[in-house]
């Protein structure tokens, strides 16, 4: 079990916690509105207040700080490349700087270089947020939800939900499946090492099996449709319905708050 | 619009796969500097029309378990969408060589231009990275798989 358990899809946490409670649709909403206004401006104090925001969210998730930094942790050469790239190449032409060889180096370098950092930060952790309190079905419901309209403009909306969830029905059995055909191609004498490219090469024995049986799976499961009386393009109901409650007012209230704070920090 | 059941059931498959490859190899496949194996699956169009909506919410999935957020989210997704579709169109010239063409160059050019606005990445040189990456996971493995499925009748039944 505990080769899958870094990689399951979403890091969805399991709790019970307010955050996880909220509509699924509330939190798109909230992601959406910060990652637009983050985007939109180059404001450190706007930042700082979305990031303390999320930040009091992740606090109500009960979920501990150390799963955070850990999905942080593989984006370090990232931060680090933007953090550098702005502190070498802004030029100054105020402000305190010194020569470094070829390169100028000096405040407003590092300040760019911090705000373009927090703005990555507030995009990654933004859709952190939503994966480990958002199942990913609960999550596909809500995007679903919200992109209804565009049933209008002939998006094959309902189709494409199905879809999504044979796809991340199908993720931890693929997963398995990979692992165990790596482990019988080496006992059959394959080895995955070499340079980089020769790794990404020797996937290949790995990859076509793989390939195949996934379609021989396709295949079975279109069958199993078919015998269940699948119908394309049939209006179709579900389990569980998305209702908003009084929480999820209350959170698009604070919302709004922020927004309007926002505008005021741009202006 | 109506799919057929296979159709349906390839397609979430195509995406499943994706997910799961670009997942398992994390540390590369995500960041300027990646190589996603995983886009070697964008030659499929070259073999199903299923594979344009699956490439598409593979990638939307693995963006959302792990990327740049929204951007990728939707810029990434989308243009994994249009490089599938135009791939599907290459496929009527009986040429597999060139199916590898548009994933390389869409998301060259494309996450670059998100990649430059957002992080004030050098424009060029983040079109060269993100390219060779591309380069690497099409031609060294995306094409052979494609070339080794056409040639096995047994194979090609599924498509």
């Amino acid at each position: 079990m505990s080769i899958y358990q870094d990689l399951t899809i979403g890091q969805y946490q399991a709790q019970d916690s307010i955050v996880h409670r909220f509509d699924p649709r509330i939190k798109l909403f909230f992601v959406l509105v910060m990652v637009i206004f983050v985007a939109l401006a180059v404001n450190i104090r706007l930042y700082l207040l979305w990031f303390f925001l999320l930040l009091g969210l992740f606090l109500l998730t009960k979920i501990s700080l150390s799963i955070l930094l850990r999905s942080l942790k593989a984006f370090i050469l990232f931060f680090l490349f933007i953090f550098l790239l702005q502190v070498f190449l802004t030029s100054e032409s105020f402000g305190t700087y010194f020569y470094l060889g070829y390169f100028q180096i000096g405040t407003k370098g590092i300040e760019n270089g911090i705000i373009y950092s927090l703005r990555l930060l507030l995009f990654i952790l933004g859709a952190t947020f939503l994966s480990l309190t958002t199942s990913a079905t609960e999550l596909l419901d809500g995007v679903l939800k919200l992109s209804s309209p565009l049933k209008k403009l002939k998006v094959p909306t309902e189709e494409l939900s199905l879809m999504s969830t044979i796809s991340i029905r199908f993720i931890p059995l693929l997963l398995e499946e990979g692992v165990n055909l790596k482990k019988a191609q080496m006992a059959r004498g394959a080895d995955f090492e070499g340079s980089f490219i020769q790794r990404i090469k020797k996937t290949s024995p790995l990859l076509i099996p793989l390939f195949i049986s996934s379609f021989r799976k396709a295949d079975d499961l279109a069958v199993a449709l078919e015998a269940r009386g699948f119908q394309s393009g049939k209006k179709r109901s579900s389990y569980q319905r998305l209702q908003l409650k009084w929480m999820d007012f209350i959170m698009a209230g604070i919302i709004i708050l922020f927004s309007f704070v926002s505008v005021l920090l741009i202006l | 619009m109506s799919f057929t059941s296979k159709y349906i059931s390839q397609a979430g498959i195509i995406a499943a796969l994706y997910a799961v490859m670009t997942i398992i190899l994390a540390p590369i496949s995500y960041g300027p500097l990646q190589v996603r194996v995983s886009e070697a699956l964008t030659v499929l169009p070259y073999l199903t029309p299923a594979a344009i909506p699956g490439l598409f919410l593979g990638c939307l999935l693995a963006n959302i378990y792990g990327g740049l957020g929204l951007y990728d989210i939707i810029g990434g997704s989308l243009i994994t969408l249009l490089a599938a579709f135009f791939t599907y169109l290459l496929s009527r010239i009986k040429r597999p060589v060139l199916a590898p063409l548009p994933p390389i160059f869409l998301n060259a050019f494309g996450v670059s231009l998100y990649l430059h606005f957002l992080f004030k990445m050098p424009y060029w040189l983040t079109v060269v990275y993100v390219g060779m990456g591309e380069i690497v996971a099409c031609y060294f493995l995306g094409y052979p798989l494609l070339k080794i499925i056409l040639t096995r009748k047994r194979w090609k039944e599924y498509f």
